[in-house]
């Protein structure tokens, strides 16, 4: 079947052709310009030097660049092509466990001190309080760049020996430096300490189905938990318009402590979620309950707003709903 | 609408909002300098898309999962990269999640496979389709867009079609494909280029609201 029924070819391209001594990748090489291989491009399916050929010549040619950039979008819209499945909550879970790591560990690296910027980082809404400071950490850039070792010149040492004088007198007056940066270190160890204790999902996540209450037997909703057993997320469905509003997620511990340890938003759609940190380890509580948030702030209100209730103790892959409520 | 990973300092309602409304390339601008939260912003407005894209190609949810983790800690770690003049940020997440997903079924080529692994179509035919989130709105636009793709990809020759769809979702190469189907090569490097061209043509206004 002929497939260019109607169309009007477009004037050739310039390509210099291998010679027959050229072989393997170079022969795949373009050289001139690539716009005809544009296509081919975003849609993956240019061979290694093909690719490397492309990429190197679009850095220096922007009339091929659009081109490129412009088969790249429509090869975007067949993404679109694809029905629309969302990934679970443990992916997002790890992953921010992932990137809290990542700064965690580039912080307990020593790091140059023009590398340090004052960012904040991601932290848990139970510790609001705590966040307040402004937490020195690391661009992510940064931390690829702190995962390189440093070369050393070969000349370093001869180097070294004839800057000896110089490195003295910066090492005296550069004793105020050094202060800062102890300082530096302390606070940064403060810091990694800190955000252990905010952001500890581990890298092993567990993830428990939830048992609605009775106030909402139609509701969904799962408990994301770290490896420890101590940070998790919480996601809620309630499969109902009418449940838009502020919820809280309290534990029971086994002497009858009530705590009320994450508050999030549920949305006009019956869908929120949240993260949460507990003091002990998950399933050392006697019970855990979601329900919408209740005027008296010391309580976790009667049954009948509870959503969700369960034995934190027997957790299970489908919850065990048992009613423990205070 | 879901809640922030931090408590803001300050005005939270007033900084949680101001993140939600802001361009891609703003957000993308502030997860490369270490801002969580503004990559969660993206996160929560692309995981659909991205991990529906990635399961289309490797046709296995768990591997998908990864590698939607993946693309987003990549585009943390490197959103320094990125340049707003360069395309959308869309098209350069879902460049990275293309090339990511691509490298994964090759490697996959290379091993020995399983006799009864299954086919990425056969996979997503038993997923329910979930929408893209909670907003209905979107949902509706996503399936309006997804209907006009589907049209435009349909009314190309179906040797043009077969092309783009085996180099797009199976990542084969044109040499692949033009031994695959027993063709000159330079037959499967026309159609694919013409095949784009007329669904350029035919998804202009579309592809401009996207890009």
């Amino acid at each position: 079947m002929s497939d260019n029924r109607g169309y009007q070819p477009t004037p050739r391209r310039t390509y210099r052709l291998a010679g027959p001594r050229e072989i393997g990748d170079l022969a795949m090489m373009p050289a001139g310009h690539v716009e005809d291989l544009a296509a081919a491009y975003a849609l993956g399916a240019l061979e290694e030097a093909e690719k490397a050929g492309v990429d190197a010549h679009i850095r220096v040619c922007p009339e091929c660049q659009r081109a490129v950039e412009d088969a790249l979008s429509t090869a975007g819209m067949l993404v679109y092509l694809a029905p629309q499945v969302q990934p679970s909550v443990a992916s997002k879970a790890a992953l921010f466990s992932r990137v809290a790591h990542a700064q965690r560990a580039a912080i307990a690296t020593p790091l140059p001190m023009t590398s340090m910027e004052s960012v904040r980082t991601p932290s848990l809404p139970a510790s609001a309080a705590k966040d307040d400071l402004v937490l020195p950490t690391v661009a992510p850039a940064a931390i690829a760049a702190a995962a390189k070792p440093a070369r050393q010149s070969r000349t370093g040492w001869i180097m070294s020996a004839i800057s000896a004088p110089l490195l003295i007198a910066l090492v005296v007056t550069g004793m105020w430096g050094l202060q800062l940066r102890d300082q530096l270190t302390a606070t940064s160890s403060q810091v990694a300490n800190l955000q252990s204790e905010l952001t500890n999902f581990g890298s092993g996540t567990t993830s428990y189905q939830l048992s609605p209450g009775e106030a909402a037997p139609q509701a969904e909703g799962q408990i994301v938990l770290g490896a420890d057993q101590r940070a998790g997320m919480v996601q809620v469905d309630i499969n109902s318009k009418e449940g838009a509003g502020t919820y809280e997620l309290w534990t029971v511990s086994q002497d009858g402590q009530l705590s009320s340890v994450s508050e999030f938003t549920v949305d006009q759609d019956g869908k929120g979620q949240a993260q949460f940190e507990v003091a002990q380890p998950f399933s050392e509580y006697e019970s855990f309950h979601i329900k919408a948030k209740s005027l008296d702030a010391n309580s976790p209100g009667d049954t009948f707003d509870v959503l969700f209730q369960d034995n934190g103790g027997s957790l299970g892959s489908t919850g065990s709903g048992l009613d423990v409520g205070p | 609408m879901e809640a922030p990973l931090a408590m803001p300092v300050g005005d939270e309602a007033g900084f949680a909002t101001s993140l939600i409304e802001a361009s891609d390339a703003d957000l993308i601008g502030r997860a490369a300098q270490g801002d969580a939260r503004a990559l969660e912003v993206l996160y929560d407005r692309y995981s659909g898309v991205v991990f529906s894209f990635s399961l289309r190609i490797v046709g296995d949810r768990q591997l998908a999962e990864e590698i939607l983790q993946e693309v987003f800690f990549r585009a943390w770690q490197q959103g320094s990269n990125f340049s707003a003049g360069k395309g959308s940020f869309v098209t350069w997440l879902l460049s990275i999640t293309h090339n990511m997903s691509i490298d994964e079924i090759r490697k996959r080529k290379r091993r020995p496979q399983k006799a009864d692994s299954e086919e990425p179509e056969q996979v997503l035919a038993a997923v329910p389709d979930t929408g893209a989130g909670a907003d209905v709105e979107e949902e509706v636009w996503l399936g309006t867009l997804r209907g006009t793709i589907g049209i435009a990809l349909a009314d190309l020759p179906a040797a043009q079609r077969e092309a783009i769809e085996m180099a797009y979702f199976k990542g084969m190469t044109q040499r692949e494909i033009a031994e695959a189907l027993g063709e000159p090569l330079g037959t499967i490097k026309t159609r694919m280029r013409l095949g784009m061209q007329k669904l350029k043509e035919a998804l202009g206004s579309d592809g401009a609201q996207l890009a």
